[in-house]
C-alpha cells in the first residue's frame, strides 16, 4: 500500500520512466526471460519439448562449447587490456594538444566505430590474404616467409584480436578524454611544483582520476567483446579448426543453422552468467568514490 | 450528435467497412534469395539487380489475378536460414519460397504443402526425375522445380584456354574425353609459372579453399570414398579411398607446388577472385559462373582487363573409374495454407513462376532449368554458350551424384566438423588420415544424436 502510495505521490516521475521502461520490458527483459525459458526446451522449428535442464548437461559436455568459452575468454582478454591501454594512451598523448587538434585526432580514432563492422572485417579479409594480402607483402619485403594468418590456428585468433585492437577503441578515447578534461588542472600543477614526473603524474593523478571511466570502459569492453560475432561470422567462420570460435558464432549456428532454439538459448543464459560474474567482479575489484 | 447523425456515420461507418471487404485482395507473400535475373526488356549492356526479377514477375500474376496483391521479399543468402528459422518460430512464414535452405524435418512438421497434384503430365514428363526426386519424402514431392544444378561448383571445371595454348596443352581434348589425374598432374604443372621473373611461382594451374568443400568432395569421391553406408546410419568417410583423394589435394599443394599455399584460410570466393584475376588457370563451376565473370565485368566488380570466355571441363578421374560431379537442384517450395481457395493460388503462382517462358528467363543467369523442353531452346543464338551447357548437361547427367546425403541426413551440422578436418590437414597439423578421422568420430556423433 505504501508503494503505491508513493508511486502515486512521484506519478510525474514514473511517467517520464515509463516510455524507457516500455521499451527496456520489451525488448530486453522480456526476451531475457522467454530465453530462460526457451533454454529448458527441447525448442525447434520443429518441435517444443520440455526437457528440464538437459540443455544445459549437453551443452556442459559438449568440448565444442568448451573450446568456444576458451578461444572468448582469450578473445576478451587479449583484447580489452590492450584496446584500454591504446584508449589511455592516445588521450593522454593528445591531451596537452589544442582543442582543435585534439578534436581532430578524437574524431580519427572514432572513424572505425562509425564505419560497418562488415567493410571494416572485409577491408581486412584483404590484407590478411595468404598469397596476395598487405600483410604478407610487408613480410616478403623485409625478407620473412608470408603466413597463412586466418588459416593458420596459431595466428587467427591473434590476429583477429590485433585487428580489434587496432580499429577499437575509438569510444573510449572520446570518454576518457571528456574525463580527463574534468580533472582541474592545479592538481596537475601542484605535482609539476612538487617535482613529480611525467610518469608518477599519470600513476598517481591521471589514472586513478579516470578510474570511474576506466571502469566503465572496462565493463562494457567486456561485454561487448565478449560477445564478438561479425568478425568472426565473416572473417573465419570460426575456423580454421575452430581456434577462433566464439561462444556467440556457436549459439548463432546451433540456433540458425542446426534449429537448435532451446539449446542455443542455453548456450546464452550461460553466456549472461558469465557476464553478470565479470562485471561484479570488476565493479569489486575497481570501484572506488573518487572525489575532486 | 443528434440521434440522425449517428445513425448515418454508422451507415457510412458499416459501408465502408463491406466495401473495403469485398475489395481486399488476396495476398501472397514470397521469398527469394538473390537471383539477379533480367527480366524481358532488360538493357543487355547491364547486369541485373536482385530485385529486378521479383519485382517484375510479380507484376506480372497481378496483370493476370487483378484480385491478388504478390508481395516479394529479396533475402541475402548469408541471412536466409536465421531468418526462415524466425520466421517459422513465430509463425509468420511466406507462403512460397525459393532459398539456399531446405529441410526435410518441415515436412515431417507438416509444414509444407505437396505440390503432386498441381502437377499435370506435361509436367511430369517435362521435369528432370532428378529436380522432382531430389525433394521427396514419403512418396509426395515438395518443390516445383526450377534451376537444374547449382552454380557448378563440384560439377565442372572452368579451362582459361589462353593458359592451356601458352603451355602447349589440347584443352579440347580434355574437354571432349576427360583426363586423368595423371593427365591431369602434368598439365597443373605445365601451368604453373613465375610470370615476373623473379624466381617465385606467382601463377598457379588452380586454387583451393578448405571452406570450399564441393570442390574438395569432388576429388575425395573420385577416388571411390563414400560419405556414409547405405541406409545412412554410419558415416564412413575415413575409408582408404578418401584419404587418397586427400592426399592427393595437399601434395597439389605441398609436393608439387601447383596449387598455392594458404587453403585452410581461402573460402570459395577466394578461389573464384584467383581465377578472374588470372592467378590460376582453372577454375570452378558451370554455366553460372561464366555468366559470373560477364556480370562481374558489367558492373565493373572486379577490375578485369577482358571479358574472357573460359570453357568447361569435367573434373579429372582416376584410372578406371568414372569422374563425378555435384547434382542438385532447386525450386519454389509451398508453405501449409490453411484456406483452400489461397492455396490453390499459391500454387497457381508457382506455376506461373515455373512455366515454361517464366523459367526460360533463368538463361540470362546461364542456368539451366529442370523443365528438358526449355533447356533444349536456350542459347540458341550463342554458339559459345550453346557449347558449354551442352557439355555442363552431359556432365550432370552422366556422373551427377548428391555429394551430402539424402534430404533427412544432417550434413548441415556435419559440414563444420568436415571444414575444420579440411583447414587441419590443409596446415598440416593433422594427416589426412587423422583429419578425417576425427570428422568421421564427430559426423557419427550427429548421427547418434539424431537417432
Amino acid at each position: 500500500m505504501n508503494l503505491l502510495k508513493s508511486i502515486w505521490k512521484n506519478k510525474a516521475a514514473y511517467l517520464f520512466i515509463m516510455p524507457h521502461f516500455a521499451l527496456f520490458l520489451t525488448f530486453f527483459l522480456i526476451p531475457v526471460g522467454w530465453g530462460m525459458y526457451l533454454s529448458l526446451f527441447d525448442y525447434s522449428v520443429f518441435s517444443q519439448e520440455f526437457i528440464g535442464f538437459d540443455n544445459y548437461k549437453e551443452i556442459f559436455s559438449d568440448n565444442l562449447f568448451w573450446k568456444a568459452l576458451g578461444n572468448t575468454f582469450l578473445y576478451t582478454f587479449g583484447v580489452v587490456p590492450l584496446w584500454l591501454g591504446k584508449a589511455l594512451l592516445v588521450t593522454v598523448l593528445i591531451y596537452p594538444f589544442r582543442k582543435g587538434i585534439r578534436t581532430f585526432f578524437k574524431a580519427m580514432f572514432y572513424l572505425p566505430h562509425v564505419s560497418s563492422t562488415v567493410i571494416i572485417a572485409m577491408i581486412w579479409l584483404w590484407v590478411f590474404n595468404p598469397n596476395f594480402g598487405l600483410l604478407n607483402f610487408f613480410m616478403e619485403s623485409v625478407g620473412l616467409d608470408p603466413v597463412v594468418w586466418l588459416g593458420n590456428k596459431a595466428t587467427a585468433l591473434p590476429s583477429l584480436i590485433m585487428m580489434q585492437v587496432i580499429m577499437g577503441g575509438g569510444s573510449t578515447i572520446v570518454l576518457l578524454s571528456a574525463a580527463m578534461s574534468s580533472i582541474p588542472e592545479y592538481l596537475f600543477e601542484a605535482a609539476e611544483i612538487e617535482g613529480a614526473s611525467s610518469w608518477q603524474i599519470f600513476r598517481k593523478i591521471t589514472v586513478p582520476l579516470l578510474k570511474p571511466t576506466i571502469l566503465y570502459s572496462l565493463v562494457m569492453g567486456t561485454i561487448a567483446n565478449f560477445q564478438t560475432f561479425s568478425n568472426i561470422y565473416i572473417m573465419t567462420e570460426g575456423g580454421p579448426e575452430f581456434s577462433t570460435l566464439t561462444v556467440a558464432y556457436l549459439v548463432y549456428e546451433t540456433a540458425f543453422k542446426n534449429y537448435y532454439l532451446g539449446l542455443a538459448s542455453a548456450m546464452s543464459m550461460i553466456m549472461f552468467v558469465i557476464l553478470v560474474a565479470l562485471a561484479l567482479i570488476q565493479f569489486k575489484w575497481l570501484s572506488s568514490n573518487v572525489e575532486y | 450528435m443528434s440521434r440522425k447523425s449517428k445513425v448515418l456515420l454508422f451507415v457510412v461507418l458499416a459501408m465502408f467497412f463491406l466495401v473495403s471487404l469485398v475489395g481486399a485482395k488476396m495476398t501472397i507473400t514470397w521469398w527469394i534469395n538473390p537471383w539477379r535475373i533480367a527480366p524481358p526488356g532488360f538493357p543487355a549492356d547491364q547486369a541485373a539487380g536482385s530485385e529486378d526479377f521479383p519485382k517484375w514477375i510479380s507484376e506480372e500474376f497481378m496483370k493476370l489475378h487483378p484480385d491478388v496483391e504478390v508481395k516479394y521479399v529479396v533475402v541475402g543468402n548469408t541471412e536466409y536460414s536465421q531468418k526462415m528459422a524466425a520466421a517459422i518460430a513465430t509463425r509468420t512464414q511466406p507462403d512460397l519460397f525459393k532459398g539456399p535452405i531446405w529441410d526435410s524435418r518441415w515436412v515431417e512438421a507438416g509444414l509444407l504443402e505437396p505440390i503432386d497434384d498441381y502437377l499435370t503430365e506435361e509436367d511430369w514428363e517435362d521435369f528432370y526425375e532428378i529436380a522432382l526426386d531430389d525433394f521427396e519424402v514419403n512418396g509426395k514431392h515438395y518443390v516445383f522445380p526450377w534451376s537444374f544444378g547449382t552454380n557448378g561448383m563440384g560439377t565442372s571445371m572452368l579451362l582459361y584456354t589462353p593458359d592451356f595454348e601458352k603451355a602447349g596443352v589440347d584443352w579440347r581434348k580434355i574437354v571432349e574425353e576427360g583426363w586423368t589425374m595423371e593427365e591431369f598432374l602434368e598439365i597443373c604443372k605445365k601451368l604453373t609459372w613465375d610470370s615476373d621473373g623473379d624466381g617465385k611461382t606467382d601463377h598457379y594451374a588452380l586454387s583451393f579453399g578448405a571452406k570450399d568443400i564441393h570442390n574438395i568432395m569432388n576429388f575425395i569421391y573420385a577416388y571411390g570414398a563414400k560419405l556414409s553406408n547405405e541406409d545412412e546410419t554410419q558415416v564412413h568417410m575415413n575409408s582408404p579411398q578418401a584419404v587418397e583423394g586427400l592426399q592427393f589435394l595437399i601434395d597439389l599443394v605441398d609436393k608439387y607446388g601447383v596449387v598455392p599455399n594458404g587453403v585452410e584460410g581461402m573460402g570459395v570466393y577466394d578461389v573464384i577472385g584467383n581465377f578472374h584475376a588470372h592467378r590460376t588457370s582453372m577454375g570452378f563451376g558451370g554455366p553460372y559462373e561464366i555468366g559470373r565473370i560477364t556480370r562481374y565485368y558489367l558492373s565493373q566488380k572486379w577490375e578485369f582487363s577482358e571479358l574472357f570466355e573460359p570453357v568447361i571441363a569435367p573434373f579429372p578421374h582416376v584410372e578406371g573409374k568414372d569422374p563425378v560431379a555435384y547434382a542438385a537442384t532447386g525450386g519454389f517450395i509451398v508453405f501449409k495454407q490453411a484456406d483452400k481457395e489461397k492455396r490453390d493460388m499459391v500454387m497457381e503462382f508457382a506455376r506461373f513462376l515455373t512455366n515454361k517462358e517464366n523459367m526460360a528467363l533463368l538463361e540470362s543467369l546461364s542456368y539451366l532449368t529442370s523443365r528438358k523442353s526449355v533447356n533444349a531452346m536456350l542459347y540458341e543464338g550463342d554458339e559459345y554458350m550453346k557449347a558449354q551447357v551442352d557439355v555442363f548437361g552431359d556432365i550432370m547427367g552422366d556422373y551427377g551424384m548428391e555429394f551430402f546425403g539424402s534430404q533427412s541426413f544432417p550434413w548441415s551440422e556435419m559440414e563444420k566438423y568436415f571444414t575444420a578436418s579440411l583447414e587441419a590437414a590443409f596446415s598440416g597439423t593433422k594427416t589426412p588420415q587423422q583429419a578425417l578421422d576425427y570428422f568421421n568420430v564427430e559426423a557419427n556423433k550427429i548421427l547418434e544424436k539424431r537417432k
